[in-house]
Protein backbone atom coordinates (compact mmCIF):
# COMPACT_ATOMS: atom_id res chain seq x y z
CA UNK A 1 0.00 0.00 0.00
CA UNK A 2 1.44 3.76 -0.68
CA UNK A 3 2.67 5.32 2.01
CA UNK A 4 0.58 8.95 2.08
CA UNK A 5 2.73 11.18 3.97
CA UNK A 6 1.03 13.00 6.85
CA UNK A 7 -1.09 15.99 5.63
CA UNK A 8 -0.98 14.86 2.09
CA UNK A 9 -4.45 14.63 0.43
CA UNK A 10 -5.92 11.39 -0.09
CA UNK A 11 -8.36 11.25 -2.19
CA UNK A 12 -9.82 8.09 -0.51
CA UNK A 13 -12.03 9.61 2.02
CA UNK A 14 -12.08 6.20 4.45
CA UNK A 15 -9.17 3.79 3.75
CA UNK A 16 -10.16 0.95 3.88
CA UNK A 17 -7.02 -0.71 4.99
CA UNK A 18 -6.13 -3.97 3.95
CA UNK A 19 -9.39 -4.36 2.02
CA UNK A 20 -10.07 -5.12 -1.62
CA UNK A 21 -13.27 -3.79 -3.13
CA UNK A 22 -15.89 -6.47 -3.83
CA UNK A 23 -15.61 -5.65 -7.59
CA UNK A 24 -13.16 -7.75 -7.93
CA UNK A 25 -15.49 -10.53 -8.15
CA UNK A 26 -18.18 -11.45 -10.48
CA UNK A 27 -21.71 -12.38 -8.71
CA UNK A 28 -22.95 -15.53 -9.97
CA UNK A 29 -25.97 -16.17 -8.44
CA UNK A 30 -27.65 -15.66 -5.09
CA UNK A 31 -27.80 -19.10 -3.02
CA UNK A 32 -28.99 -18.01 -0.06
CA UNK A 33 -31.01 -14.89 1.89
CA UNK A 34 -32.12 -14.56 5.36
CA UNK A 35 -32.43 -11.99 8.15
CA UNK A 36 -28.48 -11.58 7.90
CA UNK A 37 -28.60 -10.34 3.95
CA UNK A 38 -27.35 -12.50 1.06
CA UNK A 39 -25.26 -14.84 0.23
CA UNK A 40 -23.92 -15.28 -3.50
CA UNK A 41 -21.50 -17.72 -4.94
CA UNK A 42 -18.74 -15.68 -6.97
CA UNK A 43 -16.27 -15.48 -9.23
CA UNK A 44 -12.98 -14.11 -8.37
CA UNK A 45 -12.41 -12.26 -11.93
CA UNK A 46 -8.36 -12.49 -11.46
CA UNK A 47 -8.02 -16.61 -10.31
CA UNK A 48 -11.25 -17.24 -11.54
CA UNK A 49 -11.98 -19.09 -8.23
CA UNK A 50 -15.41 -19.83 -7.13
CA UNK A 51 -16.17 -18.37 -3.87
CA UNK A 52 -19.40 -17.06 -1.43
CA UNK A 53 -20.21 -13.63 -0.75
CA UNK A 54 -21.55 -13.23 2.75
CA UNK A 55 -23.18 -9.45 2.47
CA UNK A 56 -22.90 -7.87 6.14
CA UNK A 57 -26.28 -6.52 6.99
CA UNK A 58 -25.42 -2.61 7.70
CA UNK A 59 -27.72 -0.80 9.59
CA UNK A 60 -25.40 2.48 10.19
CA UNK A 61 -27.35 4.55 12.09
CA UNK A 62 -28.22 2.50 14.41
CA UNK A 63 -24.59 1.17 15.45
CA UNK A 64 -22.22 1.78 13.32
CA UNK A 65 -20.17 -1.56 12.27
CA UNK A 66 -22.31 -4.01 13.45
CA UNK A 67 -21.52 -5.49 16.48
CA UNK A 68 -22.58 -8.84 15.72
CA UNK A 69 -20.35 -8.71 12.41
CA UNK A 70 -17.37 -7.78 14.27
CA UNK A 71 -17.53 -10.67 16.39
CA UNK A 72 -18.68 -13.45 13.81
CA UNK A 73 -15.14 -12.04 11.69
CA UNK A 74 -13.04 -11.78 14.79
CA UNK A 75 -13.61 -15.64 15.40
CA UNK A 76 -13.89 -16.61 12.46
CA UNK A 77 -10.17 -15.20 11.86
CA UNK A 78 -9.28 -16.87 14.80
CA UNK A 79 -10.22 -20.71 13.45
CA UNK A 80 -8.31 -22.35 11.10
CA UNK A 81 -9.56 -25.87 11.08
CA UNK A 82 -10.17 -28.24 8.29
CA UNK A 83 -13.38 -28.50 8.65
CA UNK A 84 -14.43 -24.73 9.63
CA UNK A 85 -15.62 -23.09 6.71
CA UNK A 86 -12.41 -20.65 5.95
CA UNK A 87 -13.09 -17.25 5.80
CA UNK A 88 -10.50 -15.50 3.03
CA UNK A 89 -10.95 -12.10 3.21
CA UNK A 90 -13.20 -9.42 3.79
CA UNK A 91 -14.02 -6.84 0.82
CA UNK A 92 -15.82 -3.81 0.60
CA UNK A 93 -17.84 -2.11 -1.80
CA UNK A 94 -16.50 1.83 -2.78
CA UNK A 95 -19.01 4.38 -2.43
CA UNK A 96 -20.47 5.05 -5.39
CA UNK A 97 -20.63 1.71 -6.96
CA UNK A 98 -23.96 -0.01 -7.48
CA UNK A 99 -23.32 -2.26 -4.27
CA UNK A 100 -22.77 1.38 -2.27
CA UNK A 101 -21.14 0.81 1.09
CA UNK A 102 -21.94 -3.16 1.47
CA UNK A 103 -19.13 -4.90 3.47
CA UNK A 104 -19.07 -8.66 2.08
CA UNK A 105 -16.75 -11.70 3.86
CA UNK A 106 -15.69 -13.77 1.16
CA UNK A 107 -15.88 -17.61 1.93
CA UNK A 108 -14.20 -20.66 0.66
CA UNK A 109 -17.55 -22.04 -1.86
CA UNK A 110 -18.54 -25.34 -0.82
CA UNK A 111 -21.46 -27.24 -2.82
CA UNK A 112 -23.66 -29.12 -0.57
CA UNK A 113 -24.80 -28.18 2.98
CA UNK A 114 -26.07 -31.80 4.59
CA UNK A 115 -29.57 -31.46 4.44
CA UNK A 116 -29.47 -31.14 0.62
CA UNK A 117 -27.01 -34.44 0.92
CA UNK A 118 -29.28 -36.28 3.30
CA UNK A 119 -32.60 -35.42 1.73
CA UNK A 120 -31.22 -36.74 -1.61
CA UNK A 121 -33.60 -40.52 -2.07
CA UNK A 122 -31.05 -43.07 -1.75
CA UNK A 123 -28.30 -41.11 -0.26
CA UNK A 124 -26.59 -42.77 2.44
CA UNK A 125 -24.42 -42.11 4.35
CA UNK A 126 -21.85 -44.89 5.29
CA UNK A 127 -20.06 -45.37 8.51
CA UNK A 128 -16.43 -44.48 7.39
CA UNK A 129 -18.57 -40.55 6.42
CA UNK A 130 -20.04 -40.66 9.45
CA UNK A 131 -17.12 -41.24 11.42
CA UNK A 132 -15.56 -38.62 9.44
CA UNK A 133 -18.32 -36.31 10.47
CA UNK A 134 -17.94 -37.26 14.24
CA UNK A 135 -14.66 -37.83 14.23
CA UNK A 136 -13.71 -35.00 12.78
CA UNK A 137 -15.95 -32.66 14.92
CA UNK A 138 -14.74 -34.61 17.75
CA UNK A 139 -10.90 -33.90 17.12
CA UNK A 140 -11.89 -30.57 16.49
CA UNK A 141 -13.59 -30.23 19.88
CA UNK A 142 -10.65 -31.68 21.72
CA UNK A 143 -8.19 -29.79 19.89
CA UNK A 144 -10.12 -26.83 21.21
CA UNK A 145 -10.05 -28.04 24.78
CA UNK A 146 -6.67 -28.59 24.84
CA UNK A 147 -5.07 -26.25 22.26
CA UNK A 148 -4.72 -22.70 23.80
CA UNK A 149 -6.51 -20.05 26.24
CA UNK A 150 -8.51 -18.28 23.66
CA UNK A 151 -10.05 -22.01 22.54
CA UNK A 152 -12.56 -22.22 20.01
CA UNK A 153 -15.87 -23.22 19.30
CA UNK A 154 -19.81 -24.49 19.26
CA UNK A 155 -22.41 -23.48 17.24
CA UNK A 156 -25.63 -22.47 18.66
CA UNK A 157 -28.90 -24.12 17.32
CA UNK A 158 -29.83 -21.80 14.38
CA UNK A 159 -33.28 -20.89 13.81
CA UNK A 160 -34.99 -22.37 10.74
CA UNK A 161 -32.43 -21.45 8.00
CA UNK A 162 -30.36 -23.84 6.40
CA UNK A 163 -27.97 -26.24 7.07
CA UNK A 164 -24.91 -25.37 8.25
CA UNK A 165 -22.58 -28.55 7.40
CA UNK A 166 -21.04 -27.84 4.33
CA UNK A 167 -19.75 -30.73 2.42
CA UNK A 168 -17.80 -29.71 -1.34
CA UNK A 169 -17.87 -32.30 -3.91
CA UNK A 170 -14.66 -34.42 -2.69
CA UNK A 171 -16.70 -34.89 0.61
CA UNK A 172 -14.89 -32.72 2.79
CA UNK A 173 -17.01 -31.19 5.52
CA UNK A 174 -16.61 -27.72 6.98
CA UNK A 175 -18.84 -26.04 9.24
CA UNK A 176 -20.35 -22.50 8.55
CA UNK A 177 -22.85 -20.31 10.00
CA UNK A 178 -21.33 -18.48 12.66
CA UNK A 179 -23.29 -15.36 12.98
CA UNK A 180 -26.59 -15.93 13.32
CA UNK A 181 -28.64 -18.50 15.70
CA UNK A 182 -31.18 -18.77 17.58
CA UNK A 183 -30.19 -17.34 21.81
CA UNK A 184 -30.30 -19.24 24.15
CA UNK A 185 -31.96 -17.66 26.71
CA UNK A 186 -34.48 -19.50 28.93
CA UNK A 187 -37.85 -17.85 26.81
CA UNK A 188 -36.32 -18.86 24.02
CA UNK A 189 -35.84 -22.44 24.85
CA UNK A 190 -39.17 -23.05 26.10
CA UNK A 191 -40.25 -22.07 22.15
CA UNK A 192 -37.49 -23.75 20.63
CA UNK A 193 -39.22 -26.69 22.07
CA UNK A 194 -42.13 -26.41 20.23
CA UNK A 195 -40.80 -24.66 16.87
CA UNK A 196 -37.71 -26.26 16.46
CA UNK A 197 -37.29 -29.35 17.59
CA UNK A 198 -39.54 -31.49 15.53
CA UNK A 199 -41.87 -34.47 16.98
CA UNK A 200 -39.27 -37.42 15.98
CA UNK A 201 -35.92 -35.30 17.32
CA UNK A 202 -37.71 -34.41 20.60
CA UNK A 203 -36.20 -35.84 23.77
CA UNK A 204 -38.07 -37.86 26.41
CA UNK A 205 -37.43 -34.99 29.07
CA UNK A 206 -39.61 -32.47 26.92
CA UNK A 207 -42.05 -35.00 25.88
CA UNK A 208 -42.74 -35.75 29.39
CA UNK A 209 -43.41 -31.86 30.22
CA UNK A 210 -39.91 -30.68 31.99
CA UNK A 211 -40.11 -26.83 31.69
CA UNK A 212 -36.52 -26.51 32.81
CA UNK A 213 -33.68 -27.99 30.29
CA UNK A 214 -30.17 -27.70 28.92
CA UNK A 215 -28.19 -28.60 26.30
CA UNK A 216 -28.87 -31.92 26.93
CA UNK A 217 -32.03 -31.86 24.77
CA UNK A 218 -29.65 -30.62 21.62
CA UNK A 219 -27.42 -34.02 22.25
CA UNK A 220 -30.66 -36.18 22.45
CA UNK A 221 -31.80 -35.05 19.18
CA UNK A 222 -28.70 -35.64 17.57
CA UNK A 223 -28.61 -38.87 18.65
CA UNK A 224 -31.66 -39.30 16.76
CA UNK A 225 -30.13 -37.94 13.90
CA UNK A 226 -26.76 -39.71 13.78
CA UNK A 227 -28.70 -42.98 14.20
CA UNK A 228 -30.93 -42.05 11.47
CA UNK A 229 -27.94 -41.42 9.23
CA UNK A 230 -26.50 -44.85 10.18
CA UNK A 231 -30.02 -46.50 9.62
CA UNK A 232 -30.81 -44.90 6.38
CA UNK A 233 -34.27 -43.82 8.42
CA UNK A 234 -35.49 -41.96 11.23
CA UNK A 235 -35.08 -44.30 14.41
CA UNK A 236 -38.61 -42.87 16.56
CA UNK A 237 -41.16 -41.24 13.69
CA UNK A 238 -44.39 -40.99 16.50
CA UNK A 239 -47.46 -39.51 14.96
CA UNK A 240 -47.97 -37.80 18.20
CA UNK A 241 -46.63 -37.23 22.05
CA UNK A 242 -47.61 -40.34 23.16
CA UNK A 243 -46.55 -42.61 20.40
CA UNK A 244 -43.19 -40.62 20.50
CA UNK A 245 -42.40 -41.82 24.17
CA UNK A 246 -43.82 -45.19 23.28
CA UNK A 247 -41.32 -45.39 20.67
CA UNK A 248 -38.29 -44.01 22.59
CA UNK A 249 -39.34 -46.35 25.21
CA UNK A 250 -39.57 -49.34 22.90
CA UNK A 251 -35.72 -48.66 22.03
CA UNK A 252 -34.16 -47.09 25.03
CA UNK A 253 -36.00 -48.87 27.67
CA UNK A 254 -38.89 -47.72 29.92
CA UNK A 255 -37.45 -44.57 32.39
CA UNK A 256 -37.93 -45.43 35.90
CA UNK A 257 -35.90 -43.95 39.46
CA UNK A 258 -32.87 -46.02 39.07
CA UNK A 259 -31.95 -44.76 35.41
CA UNK A 260 -33.36 -41.74 35.71
CA UNK A 261 -33.50 -40.45 38.70
CA UNK A 262 -36.36 -37.48 39.28
CA UNK A 263 -38.37 -39.05 36.42
CA UNK A 264 -41.72 -39.32 38.48
CA UNK A 265 -41.75 -36.05 39.11
CA UNK A 266 -41.84 -34.78 35.60
CA UNK A 267 -45.54 -33.60 34.55
CA UNK A 268 -46.68 -35.73 32.48
CA UNK A 269 -45.04 -39.24 33.89
CA UNK A 270 -48.13 -40.74 35.12
CA UNK A 271 -49.72 -39.91 32.29
CA UNK A 272 -47.06 -41.49 30.01
CA UNK A 273 -45.39 -44.04 31.99
CA UNK A 274 -45.28 -47.42 30.78
CA UNK A 275 -47.72 -50.19 31.62
CA UNK A 276 -45.58 -52.83 30.93
CA UNK A 277 -41.98 -52.99 31.64
CA UNK A 278 -39.25 -52.19 28.90
CA UNK A 279 -35.90 -53.20 28.04
CA UNK A 280 -32.88 -51.05 26.60
CA UNK A 281 -32.40 -52.67 23.44
CA UNK A 282 -30.25 -49.80 21.86
CA UNK A 283 -27.19 -52.49 21.24
CA UNK A 284 -29.39 -55.31 19.85
CA UNK A 285 -30.76 -52.86 17.48
CA UNK A 286 -28.20 -51.36 16.10
CA UNK A 287 -25.91 -54.17 15.98
CA UNK A 288 -24.64 -54.34 12.51
CA UNK A 289 -23.53 -50.33 13.98
CA UNK A 290 -20.15 -49.61 14.09
CA UNK A 291 -18.60 -49.98 17.32
CA UNK A 292 -18.02 -46.72 17.97
CA UNK A 293 -20.88 -44.96 16.20
CA UNK A 294 -22.69 -47.33 18.64
CA UNK A 295 -21.74 -46.21 21.79
CA UNK A 296 -21.80 -42.60 21.02
CA UNK A 297 -25.11 -42.95 20.45
CA UNK A 298 -25.65 -44.99 23.63
CA UNK A 299 -24.37 -41.62 25.47
CA UNK A 300 -26.07 -39.38 23.03
CA UNK A 301 -29.70 -41.51 23.70
CA UNK A 302 -29.73 -41.68 27.60
CA UNK A 303 -32.47 -41.30 28.89
CA UNK A 304 -31.98 -39.22 32.54
CA UNK A 305 -30.72 -35.44 30.95
CA UNK A 306 -28.79 -35.26 33.95
CA UNK A 307 -26.30 -38.21 33.06
CA UNK A 308 -25.55 -36.49 29.69
CA UNK A 309 -23.90 -33.34 31.37
CA UNK A 310 -21.22 -35.08 33.66
CA UNK A 311 -17.52 -33.87 31.89
CA UNK A 312 -16.52 -31.99 29.47
CA UNK A 313 -16.64 -34.21 27.04
CA UNK A 314 -20.23 -33.83 27.54
CA UNK A 315 -19.55 -30.68 26.44
CA UNK A 316 -17.79 -31.23 23.24
CA UNK A 317 -20.32 -33.92 22.59
CA UNK A 318 -23.44 -30.95 22.96
CA UNK A 319 -21.17 -28.87 20.03
CA UNK A 320 -21.16 -31.70 18.04
CA UNK A 321 -24.48 -31.89 18.67
CA UNK A 322 -25.54 -28.72 17.65
CA UNK A 323 -23.43 -29.15 14.27
CA UNK A 324 -25.55 -32.04 13.21
CA UNK A 325 -28.50 -30.78 14.67
CA UNK A 326 -28.51 -27.27 12.82
CA UNK A 327 -27.53 -29.25 9.77
CA UNK A 328 -30.72 -31.85 9.79
CA UNK A 329 -33.37 -30.60 11.97
CA UNK A 330 -34.06 -27.71 9.11
CA UNK A 331 -34.45 -30.08 6.67
CA UNK A 332 -38.01 -29.88 6.47
CA UNK A 333 -38.22 -26.33 4.89
CA UNK A 334 -34.91 -25.81 3.54
CA UNK A 335 -32.84 -25.96 0.56
CA UNK A 336 -29.34 -27.15 -0.17
CA UNK A 337 -26.87 -25.47 -1.27
CA UNK A 338 -26.66 -22.68 1.33
CA UNK A 339 -23.85 -21.22 2.49
CA UNK A 340 -25.53 -19.35 5.43
CA UNK A 341 -23.36 -18.80 8.71
CA UNK A 342 -25.19 -19.21 12.00
CA UNK A 343 -23.92 -18.69 15.95
CA UNK A 344 -20.78 -19.60 17.46
CA UNK A 345 -19.46 -19.13 20.93
CA UNK A 346 -16.29 -19.29 22.02
CA UNK A 347 -15.68 -22.29 24.26
CA UNK A 348 -13.23 -21.37 26.89
CA UNK A 349 -11.69 -24.26 28.79
CA UNK A 350 -12.09 -23.16 31.81
CA UNK A 351 -15.71 -21.95 31.56
CA UNK A 352 -15.39 -20.24 35.31
CA UNK A 353 -13.70 -17.87 33.53
CA UNK A 354 -16.18 -17.38 30.72
CA UNK A 355 -19.46 -15.29 30.12
CA UNK A 356 -22.38 -15.69 28.24
CA UNK A 357 -23.51 -12.49 26.45
CA UNK A 358 -26.37 -12.17 24.01
CA UNK A 359 -25.78 -10.34 21.00
CA UNK A 360 -26.79 -6.82 20.14
CA UNK A 361 -29.94 -8.45 18.46
CA UNK A 362 -30.28 -11.47 20.32
CA UNK A 363 -29.73 -13.49 17.29
CA UNK A 364 -26.86 -15.49 18.94
CA UNK A 365 -24.94 -15.62 22.23
CA UNK A 366 -21.26 -15.87 22.17
CA UNK A 367 -19.26 -17.30 25.14
CA UNK A 368 -16.56 -14.97 25.98
CA UNK A 369 -13.01 -16.05 27.44
CA UNK A 370 -12.07 -13.92 29.97
CA UNK B 1 -0.30 -17.92 56.94
CA UNK B 2 -2.49 -15.42 56.32
CA UNK B 3 -1.09 -14.05 52.50
CA UNK B 4 -1.07 -17.99 51.29
CA UNK B 5 -4.94 -17.66 52.00
CA UNK B 6 -4.85 -14.48 50.24
CA UNK B 7 -3.26 -15.48 47.10
CA UNK B 8 -3.80 -19.53 46.60
CA UNK B 9 -0.74 -20.99 44.94
CA UNK B 10 -1.99 -21.36 41.26
CA UNK B 11 -2.25 -24.39 40.01
CA UNK B 12 -1.04 -25.87 36.78
CA UNK B 13 -3.57 -24.06 34.28
CA UNK B 14 -2.99 -20.98 35.93
CA UNK B 15 0.49 -21.14 35.43
CA UNK B 16 -0.05 -21.96 31.84
CA UNK B 17 -2.32 -19.43 31.06
CA UNK B 18 -0.04 -16.69 32.61
CA UNK B 19 2.97 -18.42 30.04
CA UNK B 20 0.49 -17.72 27.20
CA UNK B 21 -0.01 -14.50 28.34
CA UNK B 22 3.65 -13.43 28.40
CA UNK B 23 3.74 -14.72 25.11
CA UNK B 24 1.14 -13.57 23.16
CA UNK B 25 1.50 -9.87 24.70
CA UNK B 26 3.39 -8.79 22.46
CA UNK B 27 1.28 -8.75 19.84
CA UNK B 28 -1.24 -6.78 21.44
CA UNK B 29 1.12 -3.94 21.46
CA UNK B 30 2.12 -0.70 19.96
CA UNK B 31 5.15 -1.65 17.76
CA UNK B 32 8.37 -1.15 19.52
CA UNK B 33 9.64 2.33 19.31
CA UNK B 34 6.59 3.88 19.12
CA UNK B 35 6.70 5.89 21.91
CA UNK B 36 9.75 7.01 21.07
CA UNK B 37 8.74 8.76 17.93
CA UNK B 38 7.48 12.72 18.31
CA UNK B 39 5.02 12.70 16.08
CA UNK B 40 3.70 9.15 17.90
CA UNK B 41 3.06 10.78 21.08
CA UNK B 42 1.14 14.56 19.76
CA UNK B 43 -0.95 12.09 18.52
CA UNK B 44 -0.98 9.96 21.34
CA UNK B 45 -2.17 13.03 23.40
CA UNK B 46 -4.83 14.17 21.38
CA UNK B 47 -5.91 10.51 21.34
CA UNK B 48 -6.14 10.13 25.27
CA UNK B 49 -7.63 13.71 25.08
CA UNK B 50 -10.61 12.40 22.75
CA UNK B 51 -11.19 9.25 24.61
CA UNK B 52 -11.18 10.96 28.27
CA UNK B 53 -13.58 13.32 26.68
CA UNK B 54 -15.68 10.31 25.11
CA UNK B 55 -15.76 8.62 28.35
CA UNK B 56 -16.57 11.15 30.49
CA UNK B 57 -19.85 10.58 31.70
CA UNK B 58 -20.41 7.35 30.44
CA UNK B 59 -21.79 4.76 32.47
CA UNK B 60 -18.86 2.47 30.58
CA UNK B 61 -16.27 0.38 33.22
CA UNK B 62 -13.17 2.26 32.95
CA UNK B 63 -12.06 -0.92 30.92
CA UNK B 64 -13.42 0.67 27.70
CA UNK B 65 -11.31 3.78 27.49
CA UNK B 66 -8.20 1.64 28.35
CA UNK B 67 -9.61 -0.91 25.24
CA UNK B 68 -10.01 1.92 23.29
CA UNK B 69 -5.92 3.35 23.69
CA UNK B 70 -5.08 0.01 23.10
CA UNK B 71 -6.48 -0.40 19.67
CA UNK B 72 -5.54 2.84 18.71
CA UNK B 73 -1.45 2.50 19.54
CA UNK B 74 -2.01 -0.96 17.83
CA UNK B 75 -3.55 1.05 14.68
CA UNK B 76 -1.46 3.93 15.11
CA UNK B 77 1.60 1.58 14.72
CA UNK B 78 0.17 0.21 11.66
CA UNK B 79 1.10 1.30 8.21
CA UNK B 80 -0.60 4.66 6.98
CA UNK B 81 -3.19 4.72 10.01
CA UNK B 82 -3.94 8.49 9.58
CA UNK B 83 -4.58 9.10 6.04
CA UNK B 84 -6.34 12.08 5.65
CA UNK B 85 -9.21 12.83 3.42
CA UNK B 86 -10.47 16.45 1.91
CA UNK B 87 -11.19 19.16 4.10
CA UNK B 88 -9.53 17.87 7.66
CA UNK B 89 -6.31 18.37 9.20
CA UNK B 90 -4.03 15.23 11.13
CA UNK B 91 -5.08 16.00 13.99
CA UNK B 92 -8.98 15.64 13.15
CA UNK B 93 -8.28 11.66 11.45
CA UNK B 94 -6.56 11.05 14.73
CA UNK B 95 -9.39 12.40 16.95
CA UNK B 96 -11.68 10.34 14.32
CA UNK B 97 -9.87 7.70 14.69
CA UNK B 98 -9.75 7.30 17.97
CA UNK B 99 -13.65 7.86 18.63
CA UNK B 100 -14.18 5.07 16.51
CA UNK B 101 -11.49 3.29 18.70
CA UNK B 102 -13.44 4.07 21.44
CA UNK B 103 -16.69 3.20 20.38
CA UNK B 104 -15.20 -0.21 18.97
CA UNK B 105 -14.11 -0.92 22.29
CA UNK B 106 -17.33 -0.25 24.03
CA UNK B 107 -19.30 -2.31 21.49
CA UNK B 108 -16.42 -4.80 22.63
CA UNK B 109 -17.55 -4.29 26.15
CA UNK B 110 -20.99 -3.61 26.16
CA UNK B 111 -24.12 -4.95 24.25
CA UNK B 112 -26.20 -2.42 23.56
CA UNK B 113 -24.63 0.54 21.61
CA UNK B 114 -26.49 2.84 20.16
CA UNK B 115 -25.13 5.18 17.69
CA UNK B 116 -27.18 8.15 17.24
CA UNK B 117 -27.40 8.81 21.00
CA UNK B 118 -23.89 8.26 21.21
CA UNK B 119 -23.13 10.83 18.13
CA UNK B 120 -25.95 12.92 20.20
CA UNK B 121 -24.71 12.48 23.57
CA UNK B 122 -21.42 13.82 22.55
CA UNK B 123 -22.11 16.52 20.47
CA UNK B 124 -20.60 14.54 17.23
CA UNK B 125 -21.20 15.22 13.88
CA UNK B 126 -19.93 12.66 12.27
CA UNK B 127 -21.10 10.71 8.85
CA UNK B 128 -22.08 6.76 10.35
CA UNK B 129 -21.21 5.41 7.14
CA UNK B 130 -17.62 7.53 7.16
CA UNK B 131 -17.38 5.77 10.99
CA UNK B 132 -18.19 2.47 9.91
CA UNK B 133 -15.66 2.21 7.03
CA UNK B 134 -13.10 3.74 9.78
CA UNK B 135 -14.35 1.17 12.40
CA UNK B 136 -13.52 -1.21 9.52
CA UNK B 137 -10.62 -0.05 8.90
CA UNK B 138 -9.35 -0.36 12.27
CA UNK B 139 -11.30 -3.50 13.08
CA UNK B 140 -9.07 -5.03 9.73
CA UNK B 141 -5.30 -3.17 11.12
CA UNK B 142 -5.91 -4.87 14.44
CA UNK B 143 -6.33 -8.04 12.23
CA UNK B 144 -10.01 -8.56 14.01
CA UNK B 145 -7.58 -9.37 17.62
CA UNK B 146 -9.93 -7.40 19.54
CA UNK B 147 -9.17 -8.93 22.92
CA UNK B 148 -5.88 -7.92 23.76
CA UNK B 149 -4.18 -9.14 26.50
CA UNK B 150 -2.88 -6.12 29.08
CA UNK B 151 -1.50 -5.54 32.15
CA UNK B 152 -4.43 -6.55 34.12
CA UNK B 153 -4.57 -10.09 33.09
CA UNK B 154 -1.50 -10.58 34.89
CA UNK B 155 -2.64 -8.73 38.18
CA UNK B 156 -3.64 -12.13 40.14
CA UNK B 157 -0.27 -13.63 39.18
CA UNK B 158 1.30 -10.71 40.51
CA UNK B 159 -0.25 -9.67 43.70
CA UNK B 160 1.69 -12.25 45.92
CA UNK B 161 5.43 -10.05 44.31
CA UNK B 162 3.71 -6.94 45.23
CA UNK B 163 2.78 -7.80 48.37
CA UNK B 164 6.35 -9.20 48.85
CA UNK B 165 7.68 -5.74 47.80
CA UNK B 166 5.71 -3.25 49.27
CA UNK B 167 3.28 -5.12 51.33
CA UNK B 168 0.43 -4.18 48.81
CA UNK B 169 -2.87 -5.11 49.53
CA UNK B 170 -5.04 -6.96 46.62
CA UNK B 171 -7.64 -3.90 47.57
CA UNK B 172 -5.38 -1.37 47.59
CA UNK B 173 -3.89 -2.34 43.92
CA UNK B 174 -7.53 -3.04 42.67
CA UNK B 175 -8.57 0.42 43.64
CA UNK B 176 -5.03 1.90 41.53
Amino acid sequence: MAMAAPGQLNVNESPSWGSRSVDCFEKLEQIGEGTYGQVYMAREIKTGEIVALKKIRMDNEREGFPITAIREIKILKKLHHENVINLKEIVTSPDGNKYKGGIYMVFEYMDHDLTGLADRPGMRFTVPQIKLLTGLHYCHVNQVLHRDIKGVLLLMPSKDTCSNLLIDNEGNLKLADFGLARSFSNEHNANLTNRVITLWYRPPELLLGTTRYGPAVDMWSVGCIFAELLHGKPIFPGKDEPEQLNKIFELCGAPDEVNWPGVSKTPWYNQFKPTRPMKRRLREVFRHFDRHALELLEKMLTLDPAQKGQDKLWICTCCLCRFFLVGNMSRSNLQANTATLAGICIFHNSLKHSIWLPSADSSHIILYAL
Amino acid sequence: MDSKTEFPIPSDKERQAINNYLQIEREFMATKGFYKAERNLLHRKHAVATIAKLSQGQVVDAYVAYLAMNYFDRYASSTNPFAVGLGSSVTDTVCFVATCCFMLSAKMRSNQFDLQQFLFEKDLNYQPTRLAAMELSILSGLNWRMLPITPFYFLDHYYPTFSEIGGFKRRSINEI
